[in-house]
């Protein structure tokens, strides 16, 4: 049990969305800064 | 007061609210770019709220409520499509879709692949799909405000139509992104009212799910307690490109101020999307499971019977109102796209041009108007008896769509090789097979049975632009330059 969750699976899918959210956010905030084209 | 009453003045107040928006982005409409892209001025804030809007609106709460309810964790799989689309538009569509300077997805279709035919093809996919859909709006939308704040379903339906053909007729794309945010933050509100209910009634995150996996074993699993492993994986496939080829969402790319602002809008309103869904659909929807459950005739009742519970009348009408008020931000859009398929890219661009007719832009802007205004009264005919069959379709819409574009999208953006013929090919192509595929499922026909149309429609489109790539040369310079720049 992980945080009323038995499944670890299920944490994986909310976690790998996550992790690729935030490398996206960071993307953003290079692009927003004019790091990133 | 009676609920009934104050959540007819609150609804009236917001109906009066949206005519005003309209009117005051009326007098900002001067040409088609103006009423088509909102002049190309949205700001980083505007954009990620017309963003979420495009993605989330009243009907998933109402319907999102309902199947995390009953199904349990499966309805975790948004989570990866919504991410897994919103990075292909991010890293792949954004950018270049806002440096060509075009209105529509038809606009790129043309342009890209230089084509008159597949601009058209893809208007008529553009209008048609949209217009299905809108047909389902309406009814849904009148058939939410007949449920929770007792209107007629005739009256609620001419309402819903008039409110919606009025604002977006006169205010185009800005009358549409500001009531939308109207929408949202009224959506917000009447969900944010809730928190201290549930919570004092079922506590926590930890702890509703412990109570929730107690009474449906299996709820909080990933497969959730009904759906198999591949079912999943089959509708993670069909929702990662329903998202990427979501046209509300990437039509939007074209308002923005300018690319950085249209690539950074999109993760920015997908993370907030994910936070409010967690809310929103599964905090809600577990605690709607272990509260009211038993009490439902059906599940699309969780959240009216959970708030009518919870709060006092008027706050319970406050609450419903909101969410009413949110479950029309989707139909406008469409009424939107469907109008610029046929004013913008049927009439201009596919007609007009070609033959030398110049035409001012107020004309245009008039043609515009009365194209939404002939597809509103259209949906609103179609909305009046009970089509089932419609309701149907469009539970396959998303597939449509995503055979006909998903690829000419993805393919057209990363490579400078693929071909018109090809373009052609998978996007005509996937969207028939997809079209045979629909009318298997719906007769019940046994080999259409196991597999999604999506799936086949997506094999077909990617096979065809592969092959035919092959065999056929490149688009003209001129065309992938606007693209991928100077060949170097």
């Amino acid at each position: 049990m992980i945080l009323g969750l038995p499944a670890l699976s299920f944490w994986l899918l909310l976690g790998i969305p996550a992790i690729i959210l935030l490398v996206m956010l960071f993307d953003c905030w290079r692009v927003l800064t004019g790091r990133k084209d | 007061m009676a609920a009934n009453t104050i959540g007819a003045i609150v609804f009236s107040l917001y109906l009066v609210a949206i005519v005003g928006i309209g009117l005051v982005a009326a007098r900002q409409q001067k040409t088609e770019a103006d009423f088509w892209v909102a002049g190309r001025r949205f700001g980083l804030g505007v954009l990620v709220m017309a963003n979420m809007a495009a993605v989330m609106h009243g009907g998933a709460i109402l319907s999102g409520i309902a199947f995390t309810g009953r199904f349990g964790g499966v309805a975790i799989l948004p989570y990866i499509s919504f991410v897994g689309g919103a990075a292909i538009i991010f890293y792949l569509f954004a950018k270049k879709l806002r440096r060509s300077g075009g209105f529509t997805i038809p606009d790129y279709m043309g342009d890209r692949f230089d084509s008159r035919g597949l601009r058209a093809w893809s208007a008529i996919v553009v209008a048609v799909s949209s217009i299905i859909y809108l047909i389902a709006q309406i009814r849904g939308m009148a058939f939410i405000l007949e449920r929770l704040l007792g209107f007629g379903f005739m009256f609620s339906l001419i309402l819903g139509t008039v409110i919606f053909v009025a604002y977006v007729a006169l205010g185009g794309l800005l009358a549409v992104v500001w009531t939308n945010i109207a929408q949202f933050i009224f959506m917000w509100v009447g969900l944010l009212i809730l928190v201290p209910y549930v919570y004092d009634a079922v506590g926590g995150w930890s702890s509703v799910l412990q109570q929730v996996e107690a009474i449906a074993p299996g709820w909080t699993s990933p497969t959730g307690t009904q759906w198999s492993g591949w079912y999943m994986v089959s509708w993670y496939l069909i929702w990662l490109v329903a998202y990427s080829t979501r046209l509300e969402l990437v039509t939007k790319m074209y308002a923005a101020k300018d690319d950085r602002i249209a690539r950074a809008s999109v993760p920015i309103a997908i993370g907030l999307v994910m936070i409010f869904l967690l809310y929103g659909n599964f905090y809600l929807g577990a605690a709607a499971r272990v509260m009211v459950w038993d009490q439902l005739a059906s599940a699309d009742q969780a959240f009216p019977v959970l708030v009518t519970q919870l709060l006092t009348p008027g706050l319970a009408a406050i609450a419903l109102t909101g969410i009413a008020s949110a479950a029309m931000s989707t139909t406008d859009s469409l009424l939107l796209m469907s109008g610029s398929a046929i004013a913008h890219d049927l009439v201009r661009r596919c007609h007009d041009e070609p033959k030398g007719i110049k035409r001012d832009e107020r004309e245009y802007l008039r043609i515009s108007r009365i194209s939404i205004i002939a597809i509103g009264a259209i949906a609103f005919v179609c909305a009046i008896p009970d089509l089932a069959l419609i309701l149907r379709i469009v539970s396959y819409a998303i597939a449509i769509v995503g055979a006909a574009f998903f690829f000419p999208l993805l393919v057209g953006m990363t490579s400078r090789r693929v071909s018109r013929e090809a373009a052609l090919a998978s996007s005509i192509g996937g969207t028939l097979i997809t079209c045979v595929w629909i009318v298997g499922a719906l007769t019940n026909a046994s080999w259409a049975s196991n597999v999604h149309p999506g799936i086949v429609g997506l094999g077909t489109a990617g096979l065809l632009m592969l092959v035919v790539t092959m065999f056929t040369p490149p688009v003209g310079k001129e065309a992938v330059s606007k693209y991928f720049g100077a060949a170097t």
